[in-house]
């Protein structure tokens, strides 16, 4: 299986909470208008669109057959059909609004607790839809079990067990340990980084995955495998998860704990008798980021590599210089930056996506705007020659050059989920489709005289069905024949540089190393392994016939490693024997039997309630206060509704008179976002603009949004607004009447990336012109003008110099006042203290970092506390309305901690800069409050 | 004035708690009433009913406890019928009207059915947040709990009820017998993790454990007299009929064994976990599984008569009659097999999971379903 495909979400987890607030934000872009299918089957609906109905029929039958299996395992059966949402590829799931978040690369799917949907991207791999499937449909048993458990003992509901828990029995119920997994593990526990039972709980990401699997299998050996489904069956009992799992376990947490580390310790320290670690036997040359898909090219008598990465935040194409006799570590520069514009929206990083040809024509995958596009930038002219953009392939990897250019074969995936093989031809600019099938093709290269294709298939049929073996494409007569069929996985074939070997990756011992085969002599009776690394080899590039770089895994990090092969002894590798009299030509996956049409349907909106939450307030001054809010959405996420009523009457007889309801409704479901509504709002005000100006005002209108992005970083925004506006001062008998019409056009930008406190680097703007005019009695007419720029200069990988410009002004008739003060703008002022009808800020702040992590030890517990930054910063800004007033500011230094990723924590310390940027206040002032970075 | 307010709020507290609980006090008992005193109606655990009853159930009434109950059953106790909750409570319901006449609470969970022995409760209480449960002697006539004592571990596992005392057999493999007024007369660990309810004839005590052995111990001493691996894991219950028992363990395998002689008799592959307690009539053993399939195997050659895919999930011990099999499923169903021609003649939908294992008394069946339920059903019988 494509198994890089599903690794390491925790490299991306920051990205994830860059889905910002305030008026900024990058967009999650629906490129694609699907039309939704549902095929219902016995337990499931599954939700497919357009030319996915075969992979669909494959993915419903793994479903079914995992229903049988789990409900078995967990001694429990789903009454209601599980709703399965697929998508035909990972950039088809990220434009799911089943979540409203943005979904990282690594994401192989997700179980939405709220409305009991599976969201599933077929990643061309029915070895891995399965894996996927499965682990989901795990977590709906073991929640819907553990729901269960808790209601029939009457005990409160909501608690889980932890996520190390949850997602180590999704895994280890879901399939047997992969190469994937033992690598992950090995790395683990031999390098020092294994994570203790004790610490589990605080730790994210793929570990919690793989150490979760692992201590499941330690309880099936140890305690018994019936005890896995006890621990959930005993949950009702302790509150403290660790209670239950003492309980369960018959022994106490620490002896557990230890012996689970015992046992790890003992299975994985014998591997260093015959393999080795990469920082042993290779010189590693790199020690930034995660680096992968080496390129070596002799530019000139310059030997350099080219490389993706993402040693500056963003994931891009690198260059460095080839000198493996450095001591020091060599800067690698930056080609192509991503993730900044919308051709290069995001890299592939985990998948073979770039390569080099021996005439300096670099081409790289991207994904832009709705699909990948293969780039060909020349290293000579230094700029991009050509982008290639094709209509019906979403995704697309591995490209290979042929020995001449005129021929770019690369696999890709079709709208029918298919992943295949495709020759583009530079010279007559056509693109011919070699493959057409379910079986995953990747890897591809050419043989020197460009006849054939070598490539690595779960095609394998008969005796080692779905291994992942070499097959050989003959172009001229469209024949495929096995080069390779032995009981393991083999990926990444390149040619030694004269074309006498064909060598690749394999992962017959445990994990991927380093194999040959004689390609002199076709078929080759047997495959050669070259390296025991203890952990997996990635990809790797010729510098020579005797050197190697690789891109390998080791300390939880991709770097590159500078291997010398002459260094081995091959008489002592092992040598598989090919079976190819097992082999066969093909295999079929099984569908599900859908014997009626009628379970064949159109999707049409399904909607359920979301969140319904309602609130009685009552307090001495305004009295009792009621209100609730209602959120609609279809199974889809598509189409929303959002209902709101409340009332502030004090007395029966005013209940009409302060009736407040809205309905608005928002459709997600085309790349135009829109989203209209009603309002009546009634009730008594406050206008902070005037200080102790109390009315009553009653509006009442409609409104529509329109929200249209260009790419992930920009969008327009258009808005009009009809408000019929009654306004009464409260003491006085002045009135005021107006039928407000509202508009207003923004663009937005933003590019930027995050760390725990705020952005670290790129850019983000908005700018907004509106026209707020009374159209029947012309009591108010004004306009508004709004500039707001933001730009982070990286200094290092975790400090940046941030930049802030901003003006604001709302100019007319009764024209809205602005107001600044506080945390998020001139420091060290009173929040809202500074209004006026025109505004201006600025500010200047130099983000670093400062504790890594500390530790509070109380006799009976602990607390953590993790990336404590600091930041030093000068604010300055002014409001007014018809005369400029004066200039404020600030200086000072700030300490940030992120809580719980889910909200920065601010202190301040300064001095104001007052009278006219004339004089420090005399004292130091302190200002603490919540709140990200701007 | 503070001293009246707090008067009145003891008034209140008083009148609160006295309306929120209902003390089980059963007065004007006889110790000689007849009923349903244990799981499995005796000690070898045989839900059979030598009646010949139609398929067409009636529905009598439907009544609530607070929690769900595990795959055990209700009791009965002369007009009287008793039903234990995973959270902590045992109810008293009139059986003909299902109206609840009160109800004991405890802290945790009673996963075991209680056995009855004139005019008391015996009982185990899972205790929340300890690693231990009590064993609890409880009179029902006036409402008082007589003795306890602290086990260590859980009860899951059905409880004995001997001529001369109650056999506890916990989740760890420790079993224990208590004499008829609730005192510790011996204990025996196995050490070995037991998901599997004893049987007994009075002389040795059966059952099974995750190892696949059957342990066989003295009923009068607590020794082991037999402890071999049988089977995969054993976690069904086991029925008992003079010298043989049966079981099912975890990859699907159903046993007939011979405890006198030590040797398996035949067994037969269902293909997935048993769970639930064999039963068995005169010529066959009904048996279903977790993958949803029921079993009837000819008790003396263990072939196969027929096998019926309920499509469900089957962890619930049926009643056999003569007539019909009344096997609850985890998918809202009751099945009412033809036991001679393996065919489903009536399929009643429930709203919720059916749980708990039927049972048949004076012309009634009753079941129970998720959430508490209790059905009672008028059985009609067969011209």
């Amino acid at each position: 299986m494509n198994w890089r495909k599903y690794f390491l979400l925790v490299i991306f987890i920051p990205q994830i909470i860059s889905a910002q607030y305030y008026f900024f934000g990058r967009n999650k872009v629906q490129y694609e208008k699907f039309n939704w299918k549902v095929l219902k089957t016995e337990h499931f609906n599954i939700y497919y669109y357009d030319d996915f109905v075969d992979i669909a029929e494959i993915g419903a039958n793994f479903a079914e057959d995992a229903y049988q299996e789990l409900k078995v395992k967990f001694n429990h059966y789903i009454n209601n059909r599980i709703p399965l949402i697929f998508y035909n590829t990972h950039i088809h799931f990220q434009q799911t609004n089943t979540t409203p978040g943005f979904i990282p690369e690594g994401v192989g799917g997700f179980f939405e607790f709220m409305k009991g949907r599976v969201v599933i991207p077929y990643l061309g791999n029915l070895d891995g839809f399965k894996h996927v499937i499965r682990h989901e449909l795990v977590h709906v048993f073991m929640t819907s079990k553990i729901y269960n458990v808790l209601t029939d003992h009457r005990i409160d509901t909501g608690r889980m067990p932890p996520l190390w828990f949850t997602e180590g029995l999704a895994e280890y119920w879901s399939f047997d340990w992969d190469t994937q997994s033992e690598m992950v593990m090995r790395d683990l526990v031999l390098n020092g980084n294994f994570v203790r039972l004790s610490d589990l709980d605080a730790v994210y990401g793929y570990v919690i995955y793989k150490e979760g699997q692992k201590f499941l299998e330690f309880v099936s050996e140890k305690y018994g495998q019936e005890k896995i489904l006890m621990i959930m069956e005993n949950f009702w009992r302790f509150v403290s998860f660790k209670d239950n799992l003492a309980f369960t376990l018959g022994d106490d947490f620490q002896s557990i704990d230890n012996y689970w580390h015992y046992w790890l310790q003992q299975n994985y320290f014998p591997l260093y008798e015959k393999n080795y670690p990469h920082f042993v036997m290779s010189k590693k040359i790199t020690n930034q980021g995660f680096n992968f898909d080496p390129a070596y090219y002799d530019n000139n008598g310059t030997k350099e590599i080219y490389f993706l990465g993402n040693q500056s935040g963003y994931s891009s194409v690198f260059k460095m210089q080839y000198d493996p006799e450095s001591e020091d570590f060599v800067k690698p520069e930056i080609i192509i930056e991503g993730e900044k514009e919308a051709d290069y929206e995001s890299f592939h990083l985990m998948e073979n996506s770039m390569d080099l040809s021996k005439t300096g024509l670099l081409a790289f995958i991207t994904k832009s705007l709705g699909s990948d596009v293969i780039h060909i930038y020349s290293i000579k002219e230094e700029e991009i020659l050509e982008t290639l953009r094709f209509d019906d392939l979403i995704t697309i990897e591995a490209p290979c050059f042929s020995g001449d250019c005129n021929l770019l074969v690369f696999s890709a995936t079709d709208r029918k989920g298919f992943s295949d093989l495709y020759i583009y031809n530079f010279v007559d600019l056509e693109l011919t489709r070699l493959t057409n099938d379910y079986y995953e093709e990747k890897d591809p290269v050419f043989n020197e005289d460009k006849t054939k294709i070598i490539f690595s298939s779960d095609r394998t049929a008969g005796i080692y069905q779905q291994k992942f073996n070499l097959f050989s494409y003959n172009i001229n007569l469209h024949i495929i024949s096995y080069l390779t069929n032995v009981d393991a996985n083999i990926s990444t074939p390149k040619f030694s540089p004269d074309y006498k070997e064909l060598y690749f990756t394999c992962d017959y011992n445990g994990t991927y190393n380093i194999w040959k085969m004689d390609y002199e002599q076709i078929p080759s009776k047997t495959i050669t392994q070259l390296t025991n690394f203890v952990t997996s080899v990635y990809g790797f590039t010729f510098i020579d016939s005797n050197t190697l770089v690789t891109s390998a895994f080791e300390k939880f990090s991709f770097q590159f490693y500078n291997l010398q092969l002459n260094g081995y002894d091959t008489d002592t590798s092992i040598t598989l024997t090919n079976n190819f009299i097992e082999g066969r030509s093909r295999w079929d996956a099984k569908k599900i039997y859908i014997p009626s049409e009628k379970d064949r349907l159109v999707y049409e909106h399904e909607y359920a309630l979301d969140y319904a939450v309602g609130q009685l307030i009552t307090d001495p001054v305004y009295g009792t206060r009621g209100g609730a809010l209602f959120t609609l959405s279809d199974l889809l996420g598509d189409e929303r509704y959002l209902f709101y009523i409340y009332n502030t009457a004090e007395v029966q007889s005013e209940i009409l008179k302060y009736f407040n309801v809205a309905l608005t409704r928002i459709s997600l479901k085309e790349r135009s976002n829109y989203g209209y509504g009603i309002f009546n709002y009634a009730g008594r005000r406050y206008d902070i603009r005037e200080s102790d100006e109390f009315f009553y005002e009653r509006v009442y209108g409609g409104f529509f949004e329109l929200y249209y992005p260009f790419s992930s970083f920009q969008r327009l925004e258009a808005g009009v607004s009809v408000a019929n506006s009654d306004k009464e001062l409260v003491g006085e008998l002045i009135t005021r009447k107006s039928l407000l019409v509202s508009n207003s056009l923004s663009f937005v930008h933003d590019n930027s990336i995050w760390t725990a406190t705020g952005p670290i680097d790129g850019s983000r703007f908005r700018v907004l012109l509106g026209y707020t005019s009374d159209i029947k009695f012309s009591n108010v007419n004004y306009y508004s003008f709004i500039a707001d720029y933001r730009k982070y200069f990286r200094l290092g990988l975790r400090s940046a110099l941030a930049v802030r410009s901003a003006f604001f002004v709302n100019h007319g008739k009764e024209a809205r006042r602005y107001f600044a003060g506080g945390s998020w703008d001139l420091r060290g002022w009173p929040r809202w203290s500074i209004r006026g009808e025109k505004l201006w800020l600025s500010s200047v702040e130099l983000r670093f970092p400062l504790i890594d992590q500390f530790n509070i030890n109380f006799p009976f517990f602990g607390i953590g506390f993790f990336n404590l930054r600091g930041a030093m910063y000068f604010d300055a800004g002014s409001a007014w309305d018809e005369n400029y007033k004066e200039t404020l500011g600030s200086v000072g230094f700030g300490l940030r901690i992120n809580l719980f990723n889910a909200i920065a924590l601010r202190y301040d310390i300064g001095k104001k800069i007052e009278k006219n940027f004339t004089e420090f206040q005399p004292k130091l002032f302190y200002q603490f409050f919540f709140g990200w970075d701007f | 004035m503070g001293f009246l307010r707090k008067i009145f709020l003891h008034i209140i507290s008083i009148a609160l708690l006295y309306s929120c609980s209902q003390p089980i006090i059963l007065k004007n008992m006889s110790a000689e009433d007849d009923g349903y005193f244990i799981f499995g109606k005796s000690n070898v655990r045989n839900n059979f009913e030598n009646i010949s009853i139609t398929e067409y159930l009636q529905p009598l009434w439907v009544s609530e406890t607070s929690g769900s109950q595990a795959n055990n059953s209700v009791l009965i106790y002369g007009k009287y019928l008793f039903a234990a909750d995973l959270s902590g409570r045992i109810y008293v319901f009139d059986r003909n009207e299902g109206k609840q006449l009160g109800y004991e609470k405890f802290p945790g969970a009673i996963s075991a059915n209680p056995v009855i022995y004139k005019l008391k409760l015996f009982f185990v209480v899972n205790e929340r947040e300890e690693k231990y449960s009590t064993f609890i002697h409880f009179d029902f006539v006036n409402g008082k709990i007589l003795s306890e004592d602290l086990i260590t571990g859980s009860v899951t596992n059905e409880l004995l009820l001997l001529d001369d005392g109650i056999v506890v057999v916990t989740d760890s493999g420790e079993i224990i017998k208590y004499n008829l007024v609730g005192t510790r007369l011996w204990s025996t660990k196995t050490k070995t993790t037991t998901q599997s309810s004893p049987v007994s004839d009075g002389k040795v005590i059966v059952f099974g454990n995750q190892l696949g052995e059957i342990v066989i111990v003295d009923c009068n001493d607590g020794t082991i007299k037999y402890k071999e691996k049988i089977a995969d894991p054993i976690e069904s219950g086991i029925s008992m009929e003079s010298d043989t028992i049966y079981f099912g363990d975890r990859t699907g395998k159903i046993y007939s064994f011979d405890i006198d002689k030590k040797k398996i008799n035949w067994e037969y592959n269902t293909g997935s976990n048993i769970k639930s307690m064999p039963v068995f009539d005169a010529n066959n053993v009904i048996v279903g599984n977790l993958a949803g399939k029921v079993f009837s195997i000819d008790k003396s050659s263990g072939e196969k008569n027929w096998m019926i895919n309920t499509q469900g999930v089957i962890n619930t011990t049926p009643l056999l009659t003569n007539s019909y099999l009344y096997q609850p499923d985890l998918n809202k169903k009751v099945h009412v097999i033809n036991k001679s021609l393996g065919e489903i003649v009536k399929t009643y939908d429930f709203e919720r999971r059916l749980k708990l294992m039927p049972i048949y008394y004076d012309g009634i069946i009753y079941l129970g379903s998720d959430k508490g339920e209790i059905h009672a059903f008028q059985t009609f019988k067969m011209n």
